[in-house]
């Protein structure tokens, strides 16, 4: 079946399309080369005066997984249903379920997500969990860098090879597109009772410092080809005067690429009269010197969330700012993890300086690939709020509105009055579309270019960009619409993506051998088998 | 018999028949029969039992106790659920797949979930979801714990291998040999299991009922709080006292319980004293608690329900929306109130959970040797996981994941494609 979208208004910054009408056909599920004769296509949608881009990628949204899925249980009263948003989908009665999680997003021209924190032994859950996320694709990002097996290898001066086998082998095992490493070594630190960690302090009992830690991780998922870089959350999350520690992060990279997740959490000085400043023009700045590293904001956005994050170490420290008073934290098998509800106020200080340390991220850094749109859903905001964020970075009236509204000292004391920048079509698909593609080492998506898969959003240009993002006219998964009008009208299943990198099966030798001797499973059976996936988990696996 | 071989070509399986999830199971045919040839573990030896009895049952599904086709019984429990106006789906004791697909027919009948052991389940959940709370995982208690607190000593009747597993495996990340023990329960040291009592554990004398008066006065010593009483729970105040500065003196001691233990009035409150006593001596040290539930997949049924509805159990899914109330969707009080007016019980892991005793007409889908006390409407056999087919099912503690294995030939579906075929017999219904 041949379709032809036409008409419409093309922003497809992987080709340097920049708002051009031209029509766009597909096959198959696939975008294909233009026919001789447009009146061969079976469907036809006229998208005259509409805007069209790829659809949109998430590289960093907390969708998927137990800590995830607990946030969900600690706070039933955060998400009644007054009624139910579609009562003929399933679970579409079910604000933050699973079901809800892919609803939402497509209705906003999402359709792919990646969800940045898989414990390996956590890996069966979430690949369950996000099989039930309806009409996206996914990925997970496995959580390496606090583990046993390579903080031994690290401390007994393996050499990198080893290491490489063993990042590989935990891809495999795991099934996951990517490495990330959370506040490297802090966990495994919390476990002889540290309550601070910084890049270059030795993990106890180890003697590895995170610096070594992260080294061996970049060096090995660039040794392996693996094309999503090191996805890495900094020592010292959320602490005054961090921008220090992702600077020396940055430098710590030499030269490789590293991808820095959040950075507003770490845009943080720590002058002025609350202890407490902007450090967003140094990290900018940095990031200039530094084009081998790519960044993704974590912008907070005001109101009630939920932080939830593997950084057992800055979760606990979290503990007494708890709204509603209560919190969770979790150690296990090579990892961790924190729940604590926070509720981001525009008349707090701090609160309203990590807003506008966010936006001066995005607006500061004028490279629009090497910087990402997230909220760290839901930790900055739940990506519900995302309209808001685009508004926000397409207007600077809408910003000066919020400006005035902001506690005062905080409007005061960024720069974001003084930014005159308001991001294009361009560069917002470049952001949320061509450059996520290339940064996750997807080619098949977050373009328009004949082959790549038909994930397509479609939206009104509208002068409230908030609006337009809210609700796109259209949107096709693989060819298929799955929403008209901003609502999803069919909820299709997803796949979920993965790499599997070839490695030296004798590193399973001595891995059996550490299972044997310190874990609850033997290695044969904590790996999971990408060929019961299907039947096990309801996964359809593609491995790339 | 000679014909004895593997059962698989995995040098060792996972059990899901227990909350501990141990995956050292050797699996033997011997003819059709199977045998696990190493652990001593008596739930194990009676769900292997069962299951090789299941293979002498009639396998055929029965519509009102007599022989029907799959599709025959399949379409009578679409009849069944399909007309009734409140049914009620619980159980929910089988893998991540019958879950799932027990959800999902669950919301397209808009029924009330819950678990078998959703009582259980939700005292723990109380304590959670009122103040949160710091766990560890079984694993972490296997490398780390120095002191375990055991809540009652029916803990180590549920999970049989407990001791030997996790409290003194052959090696430890830490180097140590394994947690000293205290367990708060009076009962006679001669009445622990012989590997728990090779432990040596200290035995204070307090009920579960009274575990919360004990932890009380420990958390008020702690703060430094003036205390007139000389005990509390059963316990005298120098041995209280005595345990409070061996949990300050440990690197990581951890309270353990199952909350099927706790089966009294507000046992949550009882529970919420070891959360906060645990929460104080982080401030300074560390400490955990292991908070587990019943077994029989409560805790994937908990983290399924969780992704699929935004809340735990029970939920009622009428409406087209979820309404979470852990005191009037329970599936027992449904029952008993005459507020549901049909059931689909699903439980294939083992004979029991059995549906419960009701005058409501019922939907059993389950173990072929499911001890059933009168004949449902509709009873579909249907294979064991991890004995019958693949599958995926939590650890008790949630972390984990164990993957299951077909280890037999069989003749019954497994539960998952059952109840997708009944949804798929269910019309769309119309909601408001």
């Amino acid at each position: 079946m041949l379709t032809r979208l036409s008409g419409g208004r093309i922003y497809d910054p992987a080709q340097g399309i920049d708002g051009e009408v031209r029509d766009i056909y597909l096959r198959d599920g696939r975008i294909c080369a233009p026919p001789a004769d447009p009146a061969m296509a079976d469907v036809h949608y006229p998208l005259e005066g509409q805007v069209v881009m790829a659809g949109a990628i998430d590289i960093h949204s907390h969708v998927a997984g137990g800590n995830v899925n607990n946030a969900r249980v600690l706070m039933p009263e955060q998400h009644v249903a007054r009624q139910a948003r579609y009562p003929g989908l399933p679970f579409g009665g079910s604000p933050w379920s699973t079901f809800d999680t892919g609803y939402r997003y497509a209705e906003m021209g999402f359709t792919t997500v990646v969800e940045p924190a898989v414990l390996p032994i956590n890996a069966g859950h979430a690949h369950a969990e996000l099989a039930d996320i309806p009409i996206l694709d996914k990925a997970g990002l496995a959580i390496l860098g606090n583990d046993d097996f390579l903080l031994r290898l690290l401390r007994g001066g393996a050499g990198q090879a080893t290491v490489n086998d063993y990042v590989a082998w935990t891809l495999c095992a795991t099934q996951c597109l990517g490495v990330k490493v959370i506040n490297a070594g802090g966990a495994a630190a919390f476990r002889f009772n540290a309550r601070e960690f910084g890049l270059d302090d030795e993990v106890p009992f180890y003697g590895v410092t995170s610096r070594r830690i992260l080294n061996a991780l970049q060096r090995a998922v660039v040794a392996l080809g693996v094309g999503h870089p090191l996805h890495v959350h900094c020592n010292n999350l959320g602490v005054p005067g961090n921008v220090d520690t992702a600077l020396r992060t940055m430098e710590a990279a030499e030269g490789l690429p590293m991808h820095l997740a959040h950075v507003q959490f770490y845009g943080y000085g720590a002058d002025g009269p609350h202890g407490f400043s902007t450090g967003a023009a140094r990290l900018a700045e940095a990031l200039g010197r530094h084009p081998n590293i790519t960044v993704d904001v974590g912008q907070v956005l005001f109101g009630q969330t939920v932080t939830i994050s593997g950084d057992v170490m800055r979760q606990h420290a979290a503990r007494g700012i708890a709204r509603p008073r209560k919190w969770a934290l979790w150690e296990g098998e090579d990892g961790g993890g924190g729940i604590v509800p926070f509720r981001y106020r525009a008349g707090n200080f701090v609160n309203a300086l990590q807003w506008a340390i966010g936006l001066e991220l995005f607006l500061l850094v004028d490279d629009p690939w090497r910087v990402f749109f997230t909220t760290d859903h839901p930790n900055g905001a739940p990506f519900t709020a995302y309209p808001e964020l685009f508004h926000l970075l397409m207007s600077r009236d809408h910003r000066a509105r919020w400006l005035a509204r902001i506690h005062p000292e905080a409007a005061d004391a960024c720069l974001l009055r003084h930014l005159e920048r308001e991001y294009t079509l361009y560069e917002i698909a470049t952001m949320t579309r061509a450059a996520p593609a290339r940064l996750l080492g997807l080619g098949d998506r977050g373009h328009l270019g004949p082959g790549a898969v038909a994930d397509i959003a479609v939206y009104a240009d509208l002068e409230d960009r908030g609006e337009m993002f809210r609700a796109a006219r259209l949107v096709l998964k693989d060819g298929v619409p799955v929403v008209r009008d901003g609502r999803v009208v069919n909820p299709v299943r997803g796949r979920t993506h993965a790499v599997n990198p070839d490695y030296d099966r004798a590193i399973e030798r001595p891995l059996a051998a550490w299972f044997d001797r310190f874990h609850l499973q033997r290695l044969d059976n904590f790996r999971l088998d990408p060929g019961r996936l299907a039947e096990t988990a309801g996964a359809e696996l593609v491995i790339h | 018999m000679t014909d004895a071989r593997p059962a698989t070509a995995a040098a060792t399986v996972p059990c899901p028949f227990c909350a501990l999830g141990c995956d050292d199971l050797s699996p033997v045919l011997n003819g059709a029969r199977l045998r696990f040839s190493a652990p001593d573990c008596p739930i194990l030896d009676a769900a292997a039992a069962a299951a090789d009895a299941a293979l002498s049952a009639p396998a055929a599904p029965r519509v009102g106790g007599a022989p029907a086709s799959l599709e025959a019984a399949c379409a009578a429990a679409a009849g069944l659920l399909g007309g009734a106006r409140a049914p009620l789906v619980s159980g929910l004791a089988a893998d991540l797949a019958g879950i799932r697909a027990a959800l999902r027919l669950a919301r397209a009948l808009g029924a009330t979930v819950d678990h078998a052991h959703g009582d259980a389940l939700r005292r723990n959940l109380a304590v959670f979801q009122s103040d949160g709370w710091m766990t560890a995982s079984l694993g972490e208690v296997r490398n780390r714990c120095d002191l375990l607190v055991v809540l009652g000593a029916g803990l180590f009747r549920r999970l049989p291998r407990l001791a030997g597993r996790v409290l003194r495996p052959a090696e430890r990340l830490d180097g140590g040999a394994g947690p000293a023990l205290v367990i708060l329960d009076p009962a006679a040291p001669e009445t622990l299991p012989e590997a728990v009592r090779a432990l040596a554990p200290e035995l204070l004398p307090v009920p579960v009922a009274r575990a919360g008066e004990a932890l009380g006065l420990l958390r008020a010593l702690l703060a430094g709080r003036p205390v007139m009483a000389d005990g509390a729970g059963g316990a005298g105040r120098a041995a209280l006292a005595t345990l409070l500065a061996r949990l300050r003196a440990a690197r990581y001691p951890v309270i353990a319980w199952s909350a099927a233990e706790f089966g009294f009035p507000h046992a949550d409150l009882a529970l919420e004293q070891a959360a906060g006593l645990v929460r104080s001596l982080n401030e300074t040290g560390r400490a955990a608690l292991l908070p587990l539930g019943a077994g029989d997949a409560d805790a994937s049924a908990h983290q399924a329900c969780a992704w699929h509805s935004g809340f735990s159990l029970p939920t009622a899914l009428a409406g087209g929306r979820a309404v979470y109330d852990p005191y009037l969707n329970r599936g027992d009080r449904l029952l008993a109130a005459g507020e549901a007016d049909a059931l689909l019980w699903l439980s294939c892991l083992r004979p029991d959970p059995a549906p419960p005793e009701s005058p409501v007409p019922t939907v059993a889908v389950g173990h072929p040797g499911l001890r059933l006390a009168a004949e449902p409407a509709v009873f579909i056999p249907v294979g064991v996981p991890g004995i019958d087919h693949a599958g995926l099912i939590h650890r008790g503690d949630g972390l984990a994941t164990l993957g299951l294995r077909r280890l037999r030939d069989n003749p019954w579906p497994t539960a998952a494609a059952v109840l997708e075929r009944i949804l798929g017999l269910i019309p769309a219904r119309e909601e408001n």
